[in-house]
């Protein structure tokens, strides 16, 4: 049985962390736009972008019908929100890591070396939330289903990857730059 | 197929990756790409890079 005041305050928390990421990114934006400091983007870039997207896109779909082709053979792995939210971070972590790899968005990446970090920390805190959660006794698993307090760990193990992804972009920058 | 014209015409003038990048206006990436041949570049970049190295399109990418 859900507790009605816990989802809703998940949902809510959900929401404004969705709104507050708009509205930081739409500001540093404009901070950035004010500087005349914006990015401008190369040919290759815009390339590599749209097959980052279409790459996710794919995974996306390869997932959805993995996940409906096992829910069909009444095989019950995840609750409903988890199956989604693993969907959603692995489609949008797909799309970075492709990205990343074919430097769509990052020219320097040496200079953003604060993005894995954050990603690190935020996987950090996640993995102890999930630490805590397990010693107070709460199990990630019930009737033999992922439930929505392993969505702690899913995003732990999801920002590890990416984070660990991202500092082995920049190892081979930099030897890219001293093979030059 | 690496590019191996344009690697050494940029390295004649004794200009880095970076720099080449700089004065046509792309990241270094891109000349790596294209000087790895992973990028076919447009015919716009092709002819940006061409004038700053002093070179016609066929010097730099003309297989004959």
């Amino acid at each position: 049985m859900i507790n009605i005041f816990w989802a809703a305050g998940f949902v809510v928390g959900f929401l404004v962390v969705i709104v507050l990421s708009l509205l930081l990114g739409s500001i540093f934006k404009k901070k950035k736009q004010d500087k005349s400091e914006r990015t401008q983007y190369d040919e290759r870039q815009i390339a590599a972008r749209g097959k980052a997207y279409k790459t996710a896109l794919f995974t996306t779909f390869g997932y959805f019908i993995i996940a409906a082709l096992i829910d069909v053979l009444g095989i019950k792995w995840a609750e409903i929100s988890i199956v989604l939210f693993i969907g959603l971070f692995l489609s949008v972590g797909v799309f970075v890591v492709t990205a990343l790899f074919s430097d769509a968005y990052f020219i320097d990446s040496q200079k953003n070396i604060g993005y894995p970090i954050i990603a690190l920390l935020i996987s950090l805190i996640n993995g102890g939330i999930s630490v805590m959660n397990i010693m107070d006794g709460e199990s990630l698993i019930t009737n033999g289903m992922l439930n929505i307090d392993s969505l702690n760990a899913v995003v732990c193990v999801s920002l590890f990857v990416v984070s660990v992804l991202m500092f082995i972009k920049i190892i081979i920058d930099k030897k890219a730059v001293e093979n030059e | 197929m690496k590019n191996l014209k344009l690697k050494s015409a940029r390295a004649a003038l004794d200009l880095s990756q970076q720099q080449l990048a700089d004065k046509v206006g792309v990241s270094r990436q891109t000349i790596s790409a294209i000087e790895k041949g992973d990028y076919n570049p447009t015919v716009n970049l092709c002819i940006a890079i061409c004038k700053v190295l002093g070179k016609t399109l066929d010097d730099l990418f003309w297989e004959g």
